[in-house]
C-alpha cells in the first residue's frame, strides 16, 4: 500500500496508520502546555467540523488534520479531515456499514471524499456560508450536497441553518428550488456511474431537498452541547434488511469534551433511538512541539582582528590546509554533520558536507559558516558551502565571512544573510578538493523490526506483516553505492488478501501473493549511481532488484536551476517482473516504462507535478499531484493518474488516486532529525497507473538545498 | 496524556527501534517515550541557584579566564554557570556545558540558543539608552521562529522606574501582554544582576555576571 522510496538515510519504519495515531498522540502531549483558547467548532460523526450528524459552515484552523472514529447503529465512520486552505477542506472517509447487503447481510466497506468550502465568512449580522460536497466521487453511499449557514448569536451559542440535497434531502423534503432555474435539478439520476471512483457530478443539487439546522451552547471552555434537525432519512439503513435502527424522531442530542486542545470525545443520543459515540484527534502542521526547535547551540562568530587579514603567513606552511581540514572536519561532527572534501585557498575556502542531522538546510549551512569563521586564517573571506546528498552536490552557497561577522546579532539578521547570500549551481564545486580520509569506500548495515501494512481490503480493512529487516549500505565512491535491504516475517495476514480479479498486466494486484510466498525475501538489492551531469543537470543510474514486484534497470536525468521553479526530468527504465518468492528470479512479464516529468514550485507552497508516459502495466497516461508544503517539513498532498485503460478494465475505483503525507519526526521530538515518514494512502490498489517504486529519485534529493526549500527556512540560518 | 492506544504505539515503537552501525542510528523511540510520558513539568534535577552561586567564591573565579554568568530559568527549574567564548561587535556570548548559549549585549540579553522557543534576535539599542541615559521610555524588539520556521516580530513599549533599593525596574506592554525586567548596576556600570523575560515559554532569566 504505501512504500516508502526516499533513500536508505532517510528512510523509518513504516506503518502508516499506528503514525497517524503515534503522530496525534504526541502531538498532543507537545501542546499541552500551549493556551490556546478551544476552537469553537467541534467535529461530526462525519468527521469534519459540524453538529451531530449535520454538518455546520465552520471551518478549521488553517492547516488542521483532524481524524475522527464514529460509531452509530452499525455504522463505523473514520475520516481523516484536512483544511487545505483557510476556506476548503477537504476529508477522506472510510466506512464500515453492518448487513448493508439486502440479499446477503453481508456488511459494506465503502470509501468516500468530501470538499467544503466556505463562501461568506460571519459578520456581525451575517452568518458565515459554506457550501459541501459529501462522498462526491466514491460509490456515493453517504452522497448529498449542502449550503449551510452557521451564526454565533451569544459569546457561547451557535446556531446553523442549512439546505441539503441527497442524503440532506431525503427526510421532509421538497420539490428542488433550483428545479425553477432548470427543470433537470428535479430528478436526481440513482445509483452510480461505472464502476464507482468517479465524479458524480451529474448527481450534485438533483432531486427533493430539505432544511436541516442545530444549536452549540459551550457552557466551559472544554463541553458543547449539541442538538440538531436531521434531514438524513437513513432510508437504507432503515429498511428491511439492513434494519440497523428505527428512526423514531429527527432530532439529535450530543456533548463533545475537549480532553485536552488535541482530542475530543463525542456523545450522542440519535433519531430518539441509538446511542453514538465519537473521537477525535487534531494536529496542526504549522504547530510542531518546540518552534525552532530544541537544537544544540551554534558555534558563536569569532570576529577577525582589524588588518588581520592582509595576514598570509599561513599560506607557506605545509601543513596548514591538513590542520584546517581536521578541525572542520571536527567541529562539523560535533554539530551532526560530515565533512566531504575541502579546497582552501589564500582567500576563498569550499567546503562539501553531509547532513544527517538537521531537516532545515539553512541551518546546516548557517552552522558551517559560523564554524568557519572560527577555523579559518583571517585572510579567508570567501565561504562556498556545498551541501552533498547521496553523492550529488546539490548546489553552492557563497557568503562573505565579514557579512557573517557583521550580521551574527543584527536584528533583521535573517534576510540580510539571505539577501547577500549567492546561490549557484555546485558541478565543478570539487574540482582540486581534497576528500576526507575514511570516508569512503564505508560501509553501514542495521538489523531491526518492520512493519508492513496494507489497508482497505474489504474483508480486512487493516493487514499487518511485522519481521526482521537487515538492511546494509556500502559507499564505494560519493555518489556510488550498493544497497540491499531482507525480509524474514515473524507474524501477519498481508498473505491472507484476495485474489485479484484483475483483467490488466497484475503489476501491483498480486501483493497479497508476493506478501505470502516472500518469506525470507530480498526487498531490495541495487548498485546506483548519481552525479551531476553538467550545470543544473543531474544523473540517476540504479539497477538490480529496485523494489519487492521488479528488478531491472532505471535511468534518469533531471534539469533543475537552483534559482528555478520549475523543473523538468525524464526517467526511462526497463523492468522485468520477480518472482513471488523475491529472491533472484524473475517471471515472464517485463516492460519499459518512464516519465517525463515537470515540478514546479507554486507561491503559497503549493507544489505540482505532472508526469508524462508509460506505466507499468504497458498503459499511457498522466499522473497529476498537487501538495501543500509546510517550511517545516510537512506536506499533505493528493495525486491522480488517468491513463489509457477504461474504468471497466481499471476495476473498481475507475482510476488510480490517493493522499500523500510527509510528517517530519522533528515536530514530535523538538530535536534534531531528518526522519520524515513517508505516508501514500490509495483508496484502491490496481494495476492501472502503477510506477516503480525507486530509491532516490533525483528531485527530492536536490530540491532541498534550492532557492524555493532555502528560502522557505532561512530564519532557521542563524539557528 | 493516556489514551492514544497503546497497540499502536508499540507498533510503531518496535518499527524504530533497532541496530546497526549507521552514524545517524539516534534513540529516537526513547526520545518519543520520553516525549510521550512526560508531563511538561520541571526538570527533577537542576542545581539550585543559591548552590551554583555558592560555588562561584572570588577564589574559583581566580582561575576561570574571563567573566562567568549565573543563570536560572524559574520556569524550566533549571540553573547552570555559562562561561564566555566570543565577543563580536560588542556582543558577548556564553555557553553552557551542555549545549545552550546566551548573548548579551551591554548586559542585556539579544539572542538564546538551545534552549527552544529561542529568542532568536533582540533590538535593544533604545531599552540600552534608557537604562544608561535615564530616558523614560523605549522600544524593545524581538524576533522568535514561529511552527514554519518564519521570523516573527513582537515589539515592546517599554517604562523605566527606579524604586530605592531595587535597581531599574523596566515594564513593558505588547501584544503578548506586560513584561517586568529589573536590573542591578554594579560600580562599574554593568548589570551584576538582572530579571529578563526573553519568551512566553522560556518566561523570566534572573542573571548574575561574575567578572
Amino acid at each position: 500500500m504505501s512504500t516508502d522510496t526516499r533513500p536508505y538515510r532517510k528512510r523509518c519504519g513504516s506503518a502508516p496508520l499506528a503514525w497517524f495515531m503515534l503522530a496525534f498522540g504526541v502531538a498532543q502531549a507537545g501542546h499541552a502546555q500551549d493556551a490556546d483558547t478551544t476552537p469553537s467548532y467541534t467535529y461530526n460523526l462525519f468527521g469534519t467540523p459540524g453538529l451531530i450528524d449535520m454538518p455546520t459552515a465552520q471551518t478549521a484552523q488553517d492547516a488542521e488534520l483532524a481524524a475522527t472514529i464514529g460509531y452509530f447503529a452499525g455504522s463505523t465512520r473514520t475520516t481523516l479531515s484536512f483544511q487545505i486552505s483557510p476556506r476548503l477542506s477537504g476529508s477522506f472517509r472510510y466506512t464500515r456499514i453492518e448487513n448493508w447487503s439486502i440479499a446477503t447481510g453481508q456488511d459494506t466497506f465503502d470509501r468516500s471524499f468530501d470538499l467544503r468550502y466556505r463562501l461568506v465568512d460571519e459578520s456581525t449580522w451575517r452568518p458565515a456560508i459554506a457550501i459541501g460536497l459529501q462522498d462526491m466521487i466514491g460509490t456515493g453511499i453517504y452522497s448529498g450536497e449542502y449550503i449551510v449557514g452557521t451564526k454565533q448569536v451569544a459569546p457561547a451559542v451557535t446556531v446553523t441553518g442549512g439546505i441539503g440535497w441527497g442524503r440532506f434531502g431525503s427526510y421532509e423534503g421538497f420539490d428542488n428550488p433550483l428545479g425553477a432555474v432548470d427543470e433537470r435539478f428535479n430528478e436526481r439520476p440513482v445509483g452510480t456511474s461505472g464502476l464507482g471512483g468517479q465524479l458524480e457530478s451529474g448527481e450534485w443539487f438533483r432531486g427533493d431537498a430539505a432544511f436541516f439546522g442545530g444549536v452549540t451552547w459551550q457552557p466551559t471552555d472544554q463541553l458543547t452541547l449539541l442538538a440538531e434537525y436531521s434531514s438524513d432519512a437513513y432510508v437504507r439503513e432503515t429498511a428491511d434488511g439492513p434494519d440497523l435502527f428505527e428512526r423514531e424522531s429527527p432530532l439529535n442530542f450530543g456533548l463533545s469534551y475537549a480532553m485536552t486542545d488535541n482530542a475530543s470525545l463525542q456523545a450522542y443520543y440519535l433519531y430518539g433511538s441509538e446511542l453514538g459515540a465519537a473521537l477525535t484527534f487534531s494536529l496542526n502542521p504549522k504547530e510542531p512541539a518546540i518552534y525552532g526547535g530544541k537544537n544544540l547551540r551554534p558555534t558563536p562568530v569569532v570576529p577577525r582582528a582589524p588588518g588581520a587579514a592582509s595576514n598570509l603567513d599561513w599560506t607557506q606552511q605545509d601543513d596548514a590546509p591538513a590542520i584546517l581540514r581536521d578541525n572542520v572536519a571536527n567541529l562539523l561532527e560535533f554539530e551532526g554533520l560530515t565533512l566531504e572534501a575541502m579546497t582552501i585557498a589564500p582567500t576563498s575556502t569550499t567546503v562539501l558536507f553531509r547532513n544527517d542531522t538537521y531537516i532545515a538546510g539553512s541551518e546546516a549551512i548557517g552552522r558551517i559558516a559560523r564554524i568557519l569563521t572560527r577555523v579559518m586564517p583571517a585572510s579567508v573571506e570567501t565561504f562556498t558551502i556545498v551541501p552533498v546528498v547521496d553523492g550529488i552536490k546539490t548546489a553552492a552557497v557563497v557568503l562573505r565571512r565579514s557579512d557573517i561577522e557583521e550580521l551574527e546579532f543584527a536584528p533583521d539578521n535573517a534576510w540580510k544573510s539571505y539577501a547577500r547570500a549567492r546561490l549557484q549551481d555546485a558541478a565543478t564545486a570539487d574540482e582540486d578538493a581534497t576528500y576526507a580520509d575514511g570516508l569512503y569506500p564505508s560501509f553501514q548495515w542495521r538489523l531491526g523490526p518492520y512493519l508492513n501494512t496494507s489497508y482497505f481490503d474489504p474483508d480486512s480493512p487493516i493487514r499487518a506483516d511485522i519481521g526482521l529487516e537487515l538492511s546494509a549500505l556500502y559507499d564505494i565512491a560519493p555518489g556510488l553505492t550498493l544497497s540491499g535491504a531482507v525480509r524474514k516475517r515473524i507474524a501477519g495476514n498481508r498473505g491472507d488478501g484476495r485474489e485479484t480479479d484483475s483483467v490488466l498486466e497484475r503489476v501491483r494486484t498480486n501483493s497479497a501473493i508476493y506478501a505470502a510466498e516472500g518469506d525470507p525475501s530480498i526487498n531490495r538489492l541495487t548498485a546506483a549511481y548519481q552525479f551531476n551531469l553538467a550545470p543544473d543537470y543531474y544523473g540517476r543510474v540504479t539497477g538490480g532488484y529496485l523494489e519487492q514486484m521488479f528488478g531491472g534497470l532505471s535511468t534518469e536525468v533531471l534539469w533543475k536551476p537552483v534559482d528555478s521553479r520549475l523543473g523538468l526530468g525524464v526517467e526511462v527504465n526497463y523492468a522485468k517482473q520477480r518472482d513471488f518468492d523475491q529472491l533472484f528470479g524473475f517471471q515472464d512479464y517485463d516492460v519499459v516504462t518512464g516519465h517525463a516529468s515537470a515540478y514546479y514550485a507554486f507561491e503559497n507552497n503549493l507544489h505540482g507535478q505532472i508526469d508524462v508516459g508509460r506505466y507499468l502495466a504497458g498503459d499511457y497516461g498522466t499522473t497529476l499531484s498537487l501538495n501543500r508544503e509546510f517550511d517545516n517539513g510537512w506536506r499533505v498532498g493528493a495525486f491522480a493518474t488517468f491513463t489509457d485503460v477504461s474504468a471497466e478494465d481499471f476495476g473498481e475505483g475507475s482510476f488510480d488516486k490517493g493522499l500523500r503525507f510527509s510528517i517530519p519526526l522533528e515536530h514530535f521530538l523538538g530535536t534534531p532529525t531528518r526522519r520524515v515518514n513517508n505516508i501514500t494512502l490509495r483508496p484502491l490498489t490496481r494495476d492501472g497507473g502503477a510506477r516503480l517504486n525507486i530509491s532516490g529519485r533525483l528531485y527530492e534529493t536536490v530540491r532541498e538545498y534550492h532557492d524555493n526549500d532555502l528560502r522557505g527556512n532561512w530564519g532557521r540560518f542563524w539557528r | 496524556m493516556s489514551f492514544p492506544r497503546p497497540h499502536w504505539f508499540l507498533c510503531a515503537a518496535l518499527a524504530l527501534a533497532g541496530c546497526g552501525n549507521a552514524s545517524n542510528e539516534d534513540d529516537l523511540t526513547g526520545q518519543l517515550w520520553e516525549r510521550l510520558t512526560s508531563s511538561g513539568g520541571a526538570p527533577a534535577e537542576a542545581p539550585s541557584f543559591d548552590a551554583l552561586r555558592a560555588g562561584f567564591t572570588p577564589a574559583v573565579m581566580a582561575q576561570i579566564d574571563g567573566p562567568v554568568l549565573l543563570v536560572s530559568i524559574p520556569t524550566l527549574g533549571t540553573a547552570a554557570a555559562l562561561t564566555r567564548t566570543s565577543v563580536n561587535n560588542g556582543v558577548e556570548t556564553f555557553l553552557t556545558a551542555d549545549g545552550i548559549s546566551i548573548s548579551l549585549q551591554d548586559g542585556l540579553v539579544v539572542a538564546t540558543r538551545g534552549l527552544g522557543f529561542d529568542l532568536m534576535t533582540a533590538d535593544v539599542s533604545e531599552v540600552s539608552r534608557a537604562l544608561r541615559g535615564g530616558q523614560s521610555s523605549a522600544v524593545r524588539i524581538h524576533r522568535y521562529l514561529d511552527g514554519e520556521n518564519q521570523l516573527v516580530t513582537r515589539s515592546f513599549v517599554c517604562r523605566y522606574t527606579n524604586p530605592v533599593g531595587q535597581g531599574t525596574q523596566e515594564q513593558c506592554t505588547s501584544r503578548l501582554g506586560i513584561i517586568e525586567n529589573s536590573y542591578i548596576v554594579d560600580k562599574n556600570g554593568l548589570f551584576s544582576s538582572s530579571r529578563q523575560w526573553i519568551s512566553p515559554q522560556i518566561g523570566d532569566m534572573r542573571i548574575e555576571r561574575r567578572d
